[in-house]
């Protein structure tokens, strides 16, 4: 009984067995002999404690309370006092030896009656906190209460406590979904505290991973009110841009990243706000020009850290940087220069995430830890072991297109395997069901925003299974999969579909096709490009909905010339709306239908500017909501007559739906992969109509799509019958062309490895 | 030392008091004392045991009913438990009585713990779960119930401790095999279940109708029949439930024995109509089925010709009502198709008049029991209701359900009365009991069912299912609506007491009326309109089938009763005509023996058996709309006509060629041509019916041509515009109210 600090709080002999009686949970043994001490000590306190305790654990708990009161009994306040000081320390101990043994629901209850007894004691709320999450008995209300009655006043005083509240918020944090006893706690403890910097890291984990589930908005709450009190915290207010953004409130969002890159000092903070804030001015819909300006700075930027060549960057630098060229090809369509800076980024970016491994790499990172010798790998050789990497396993673009493959795979000759990145296990979604059923070896991989760890974990669970050929959806779209990439766990990495190459070094081969990228290409990609013979894609078609929209509902003829365009605000650049306003100029009785994600207020504003300089009447505009579904969305094009793509950043799955659907479609083919995406898929549907290569070819096929009915009618036919035998729709083929391109991978791995 | 009987009544007399109020605790006090003086006295520790179960110390009491046994002579152990028993059997009874389930229950467990072969324990302990709610199949051989019963080769059970618990067991766990196998014993043991032949059938009915479930209904209904092997009314269901499983042979052996059996014309009219439904489900037996139906108008003039009182409500009128429904399966002559029909469902409608006491229904009470408000010609909304067995997943509901959604509730104010209301999940039909603003949930008894639609007061009452289902046609005989419209699921029932048959101007003949009961109101376009439809992601391409890309292909979609070898050579000749073409036939698949019928018309019609691709039947309905895609030209079907399909090719851009003629279910096709624009493919002759075939075939710029047309008129054409085609119905409602009215006043 050492830990009583008052040996008048100390067992009789009699009595000593009862901590390991309890320990042990024989109640009833406890029970007996505290009834029979109590008749010989009845002056010791302590020993109705115990039996209070052995009560409650025994499922009495108004027995226990009952005894406890009578422990309370006393003639004095001093008396009283002592007696109350007796029973709640004889509770903490026990309470403490059952959380020591794993009884965290007994912990929990002794916890609960003690807070009865001294609710201000903060130690024990925090911990009850603790419990009652871990026992699956959290209220939120109640807790709210709980917190109430503490006076947070005292925490700056004392430094023991920083640890518990660490562990309290993070628990909160990550389990309640941002209720109000959580919020008023980080309220509370950030206005009582010296230093709110010290929690700044669990707000960040914790909005990273409501971002990562699309809670934006709980997201800029939580930062929103930890900046209220740290304001200068930029690391928050940087991420703040983007979550404001998620959310649609462009204002917000560009006005903060405006603040932050004034404020930002480092250069990898500067680049932060600048590629957000052009991100959101592009994505707004209107801001093309001020868009402009800031391009030039992001990319002055962006030279100067090529020019310093950083070694020390942290993990959250290298994410910095990773997204750094994303908005690039929405600007410009130049290959040579996006890859340029892409390329050594990127190159920067493994560098030093390779010196930050080095640093984290742990005990439990066996596998990535061995340097995984090829004559080991050769030994036992038998099938080739594919893994895909995403986070688009799900209801996404991505995930829509990537699922062809996986059902055509031959799964007698591969091993396949899934990783796929989510916020959470367990989510329902029919796509990740898809997955789920067809791929053998589907493993979800929770990202928990710990930037430090999250990738070599999953890096490590790659390597544990012997991968030989890694195949990466994401690209550069996610830092998480762009740093699993970095670390190589697998010999042989290829990035495929989700965006154009990463430009890592640590990638192998990029997937592409005859046509997606130009000739020269191979000169600006680290990578090597891997041209399969057709396509790099390929659909067996998508579900279609019965039709919501009619002309008739849109004031529109059924004799009139329907333009339609379907793309988020950032691949509208100006210049383009401006040739389509030349079009619908051209042809008279028609009308374009404007539909996608921005500002719309914004996008109105941009495309009526447009018109009106091209003398192109607004009612001639229609913007259109969203449908209420993808499948609705698909058989709702059918209204349309021609499609107008996007350029310098083409539509890709928009691309597929309307030649699936049967729509001439009109491109503007340039030289980088966004540019040329919509040039491969009319080809390999055989289509040659619509195919621009310069800006009066655009216009041009825009008013012959128009005018011509005879022609639009052999497009549309064309696209049925290509149908049957166009290697856009040639699924089977299609799979047989990448896991010939594996073979041929794989075989050149080995023939290299044994020169 | 035995106690003397007087004395131990004496002895035991305060006991059943005390149960009866509940004071467990004096009981246990009071046998505890008494045995301290009477050790050997077995019903004081029945007692004792049954006051503790009662108070939930199941552990004490069977320690205490231990301790009984052990008290006695070994050779008394049986009398033992022939007194507990005896007891707990009396408080388990009572317990049911007051409703006690729970404690009945947990009694009854103990109790075939001691007598395990108990059969009238077990019997009630399945009754006790079942009203605790806590029935599971699996509880039948874990109880050993049905062990038990098969170990008593004697045992004969009462119809009315089966038939209950029958009914119960399978609304409770209908799909478990050891329901089946408990009903199969219990009909075994229970000679004088034919009184509830009905019942039974009513059961399988269930099973196989509201719980979709055919296969188990075929067990129950043989398992039965092995008893009563005779039994009519068990034949024809389970000839028609081995007919919706697809079991057609089956189908037709049963169907033949019943015709064998029949003892009246009537009955001999519906087995041959079973008979045909069989031979016609196999979609190759033409020939056969034509037979059929030559002996079915024969018999029917017979049974017309007979006196009206010969046939009852109870005794088979209701064979009636779907007896001419393949008449045009195999001809287009509706002017011979409604006189027979007319003449019927005219005797139908007087037996149903002269038997069914309903007389407050009776016609001429709708108006006079109105308010004045209620007979203003101009009244809104019209309480319009829709009856059908249909609004689930089935063709029509998927059609119907276009106008129900853009029904303008100011102007009708909506009542589903669903037939059979299914039990399991059934999206379409949880579609509509959305949509509806009254929904009834309908099982199969037509008096009720009109007696609610009457008391509903409902002004107009649309029908969907015509004569595919006597219940319905019962429903609208008694005419519990002051107006009666069929539309949609079928031709014209003919049944006088239908207002209305809901047309258009072309799917039927200018001079219909001459043989209509019914009043024709054709809607200025068109009789049915729909969105569209979703289409799912194709599983077929051209290659798979080795077919080349540039190929003609055409496609017949129909099979079952719409198939026959007349339109097959049509089609082959077609084929024949056309170099590179192939032909895909659907729903054929399944049976080779059909197949081969068809490639032998094909071969002495002179087309390749490589030409012929047997499609088999595609996973869901979205993708076969899907796979339409590898078709260039569908091949209709007379003289009687898709109506899904034809909507659904039409509206994925395909080409049809249909045959054009008299009746309704030759003009459907020819109808939805037209309001999607297209005259193209409309064959008004046979010659004109292959003429089409081959131009289509020989001309891609004409399938070029109207695949354009079909896709820019789907902005235009009524044929897809259902929001036009509710307001059309709407103001067809409202015409004939004032129509009703300004007869009525007058």
């Amino acid at each position: 009984m050492s830990v009583f600090l008052d040996p008048e709080f100390a067992l009789p002999p009699l009595a000593e067995s009862v901590p390991a009686l309890i320990a042990s949970g024989d109640y009833g043994q406890a029970c007996q002999i505290l009834v029979s001490a109590i008749a010989e000590h009845p002056e010791i306190s302590a020993l109705g404690v115990y039996l209070g305790i052995a009560y409650l654990l025994n499922g009495d708990e108004s027995e226990a309370y009952l005894t406890w009161m009578l422990c309370l009994e006393a003639e004095t306040e001093a008396e009283l006092e002592q007696r109350h000081h007796g029973l709640v320390t004889v509770l903490e101990t026990v309470a403490q030896q059952e959380k020591s043994l794993d009884n965290d629901r007994n912990a929990w209850l002794i916890r609960k009656y003690l807070r009865e007894f001294h609710p201000e004691d903060i130690q024990n709320t925090l911990k009850l906190v603790q419990l009652a999450i871990a026992t699956q008995t959290y209220d939120s209300d109640e807790v709210a209460d709980w917190f109430n009655v503490i006076d947070f006043a005292v925490l700056s005083a004392d430094l023991n406590l920083q640890d518990e509240l660490l562990i309290t918020l993070k628990t909160l944090l990550e389990n309640t979904h941002w209720d109000k006893a959580t919020q008023n706690f980080l309220a509370q403890i950030l206005r009582s505290t010296d230093e709110p910097r010290s929690f700044s890291n669990l707000v960040l984990t914790a909005a990273i991973k409501f971002a990562y589930s699309g809670q934006y908005k709980i997201a800029i709450d939580l930062i929103e009110s930890y900046l209220n009190v740290d304001p200068d915290c930029l690391v928050l207010k940087l991420y703040l841009i983007i979550y404001y953004r998620e959310d649609k409130q462009f204002e917000k969002s560009i006005e903060t990243a405006k603040l932050c890159y004034e404020q930002a000092t480092f250069l990898c903070d500067r680049i932060f706000a600048t590629n957000e804030l052009l991100y959101s001015l592009i994505n707004e819909g209107n801001s093309w020009d001020e868009a402009l300006d800031y391009l030039n700075v992001h990319q002055d930027l962006l030279q100067e850290i090529i020019q310093s060549n950083p070694k020390v960057l942290t993990p959250h630098n290298v994410s910095i940087l990773m997204y750094a060229s994303f908005t690039l090809p929405y600007f410009r369509d130049s290959l040579i220069k996006n890859r340029a800076l892409q390329n050594e980024i990127l190159k920067i970016c493994q560098i030093n995430l390779d010196v930050c491994s080095q640093k984290t790499l742990e005990q439990d990172h066996t596998y990535l830890s061995i340097n995984h010798s090829f004559k080991e790998r050769i030994k036992h050789h038998k099938k080739l072991k594919i893994g895909y990497l995403s986070h688009c396993f799900r209801t996404h673009s991505v995930g829509w297109l990537a699922r062809w493959l996986m059902a055509f795979h031959n799964k007698e000759n591969f091993d396949l395997f899934a990783y796929s990145i989510r916020p959470k296990l367990n989510e329902t979604d029919q796509v990740t069901a898809f997955y789920q059923s067809v791929i053998p070896n589907f493993k979800t991989l929770v990202m928990s925003g710990d930037q430090y760890h999250d990738y070599l974990d999953i890096a490590e669970r790659i390597c544990a299974d012997d991968i030989d050929i890694l195949v990466d959806l994401d690209s550069i779209t996610l830092d998480l999969s762009c740093k699993v990439l970095a670390t190589k766990p697998a010999p042989i990495q290829v990035s495929w579909l989700g965006w154009d190459a990463p430009g890592l070094p640590a990638v192998d081969y990029f997937i592409a096709d005859p046509y997606v990228l130009p000739e020269y290409a191979q000169d600006h990609y680290p990578e090597t490009l891997w041209r399969l013979p057709h396509t790099y894609i390929a659909v067996g078609g998508f579900e279609l909905g019965v039709p919501t929209l009619r002309r008739s509902d849109l004031d529109i003829s059924s004799e009139a010339v329907v333009y339609y365009s379907s793309q988020n605000g950032r691949k509208r650049h100006p210049d383009m709306i401006r040739l389509q306003m030349k079009i619908l100029s051209e042809v008279p009785n028609s009308y374009f239908l404007i539909k996608g994600v921005a500002d719309e207020a914004k996008i109105r504003e941009l495309f009526a500017s447009i018109a009106e300089a091209e003398g192109v009447s607004c009612d001639r505009l229609r913007f259109l909501p969203a449908a209420s579904t993808e499948a609705i969305h698909r058989a709702n094009l059918s209204i349309a007559d021609v499609v107008l793509d996007t350029y310098p950043y083409n539509g890709a799955t928009t691309t597929l739906e309307t030649l699936w659907v049967g729509i001439p479609l009109v491109t503007r083919v340039g030289e980088q992969f966004a540019a040329r995406n919509s040039y491969t898929m009319l080809v390999n549907a055989g289509i040659e109509e619509g195919i621009a290569w310069t800006d009066e070819e655009y216009v041009e096929w825009g008013i012959r799509l128009g005018t011509e009915a005879k022609l639009r009618q052999k497009v549309i036919w064309q696209l049925r019958q290509s149908r049957h035998s166009a290697p856009l729709w040639d699924v089977r083929q299609f799979a047989q062309d990448m896991e010939a391109a594996y073979q041929q991978m794989w075989e050149q791995y080995v023939a290299a490895h044994y020169d | 030392m035995p106690i003397p009987d007087v004395s131990l009544a004496n002895l035991l007399q305060p006991i059943a008091p005390a149960l009866q109020q509940e004071s467990y605790g004096a009981v246990v006090r009071y046998c505890e004392e008494q045995l301290a003086a009477n050790p050997e006295c077995l019903p004081l520790y029945g007692y004792l045991g049954l006051a503790l179960l009662l108070q939930g110390q199941e552990a004490e009491a069977q320690m205490s009913w231990l301790l009984g046994m052990e008290a006695v002579q070994e050779a008394e152990g049986e009398q033992a438990i022939e007194t507990f028993v005896a007891i707990l059997m009396a408080e388990a009874d009572r317990q049911e009585a007051v409703e006690h389930w729970p404690m009945a229950w947990t009694i009854r467990q103990h109790i075939r713990e001691m007598d395990a072969a108990n059969i009238t324990n077990l019997l009630r302990l399945i009754h006790c779960s079942l009203q605790a709610g806590t029935f599971a199949g699996e509880s039948l051989s874990e109880w050993g119930i049905i062990a038990a019963i098969q170990a008593h080769e004697s045992v004969e059970l009462s119809p009315e401790q089966v038939f209950p618990l029958l009914k119960q067991i399978f609304e409770a766990d209908p799909y478990h095999p050891a329901c089946l196998e408990f009903a199969a014993l219990c009909f075994r043991h229970c000679s004088e279940i034919p009184t509830r032949t009905a019942d039974i059938a009513q059961l399988t009915l269930s099973l196989a109708k509201a719980r979709r479930r055919p296969d188990l209904a075929i067990v129950l209904s043989e398992s039965y029949l092995e008893i009563d092997p005779n039994n009519r009314n068990m034949l024809r269901a389970l000839a028609t439930q081995y007919q919706d499983a697809k079991l057609y042979e089956q189908g037709i052996a049963m169907a033949q024995r019943c015709y064998d059996l029949a003892p009246s014309l009537i009955e001999k009219v519906f087995a041959n109509h079973l008979l045909t439904r069989g031979v016609m489900g196999t979609g190759g037996r033409w020939a056969e089925g034509y037979t059929l139906l030559q002996r079915q108008e024969s018999l029917l003039n017979q049974v017309l010709d007979a006196p009206t009182d010969e046939i009852s409500i109870d005794s088979g009128a209701l064979f009636l009502t779907n007896s001419t429904f393949f008449s045009p399966y195999f001809q287009d002559d509706p002017r011979q198709h409604h006189g027979l029909r007319g003449r019927v469902m005219q005797r139908f409608q007087q037996i149903v008049a002269r038997d069914l006491d309903l007389q407050e229904l009776q016609t001429d009470h709708h108006w006079q029991r109105r308010s004045p408000a209620q007979r203003n010609p101009h009244k809104r909304p019209l309480k319009v209701g829709y009856l059908s067995y249909c609004m689930t997943t089935h063709s029509v509901g998927w059609l119907a359900r276009w106008l129900i959604k853009y029904h303008d509730r100011e102007c009708v104010e909506l009542y589903g009365y669903f037939i059979n209301y299914r039990e399991v999940y059934d999206p379409i039909q949880a579609w509509y009991t959305e949509q509806m603003t009254h929904v009834r949930r309908l099982g199969a008894n037509p008096g009720e069912i009109a007696t609610q639609i009457y008391q509903d007061g409902i002004d107009i009452l649309v029908d969907l299912d015509s004569i595919t289902l006597d219940i319905t046609c019962q429903i609208m005989a008694v005419k519990p609506a002051p107006i009666q419209i069929t539309w949609l699921g079928w031709d014209a029932s003919d049944l006088p007491t239908v207002d209305y048959f809901i047309a258009d101007p072309y799917v039927l003949p200018e001079n219909a009326q001459d043989y209509y009961q019914e009043k024709i109101w054709r809607l200025p376009q068109t009789y049915i309109a729909v969105d569209g439809f979703e289409i799912g992601l194709p599983d077929l391409r051209r290659d798979r089938l080795e077919i080349p890309a540039d190929a003609v292909v055409y496609l017949t979609g129909q099979s079952g009763p719409k198939w026959n070898p007349m339109i097959t050579r049509l089609q082959l000749q077609i084929v024949q005509a056309v170099p590179d073409s192939y032909f895909l036939i659907k729903g054929l698949a399944a049976d080779p023996a059909i197949q081969q019928t068809f490639c032998a018309i094909a071969e002495e019609m002179g087309v390749s058996r490589d030409r012929l691709r047997f499609l088999p039947p595609a996973p869901n309905e979205a993708t076969h709309r899907a796979n339409l895609g590898i078709v260039d030209v569908a091949l209709d079907t007379y003289p009687y006509n898709g109506a899904t399909t034809t909507l659904e090719t039409l509206w994925v851009g395909i080409p049809l060629v249909t045959r054009v003629g008299e009746q309704f279910a030759a003009r459907n096709s020819y109808t939805m041509l037209m309001n999607a624009g297209i005259e193209e493919g409309i064959a008004w002759t046979d010659e004109e019916y292959v003429e089409w075939g081959i131009r289509f075939g020989m001309e891609p710029e004409l399938r070029q041509n109207v695949s354009w047309k079909l896709r820019q008129y789907r902005q235009t054409a009524p044929l897809w515009n259902a929001r036009q085609f509710a307001r059309d119905m709407e103001m067809a409602y409202q015409q004939m109210w004032e129509i009703y009215c300004s007869c009525q006043s007058s």
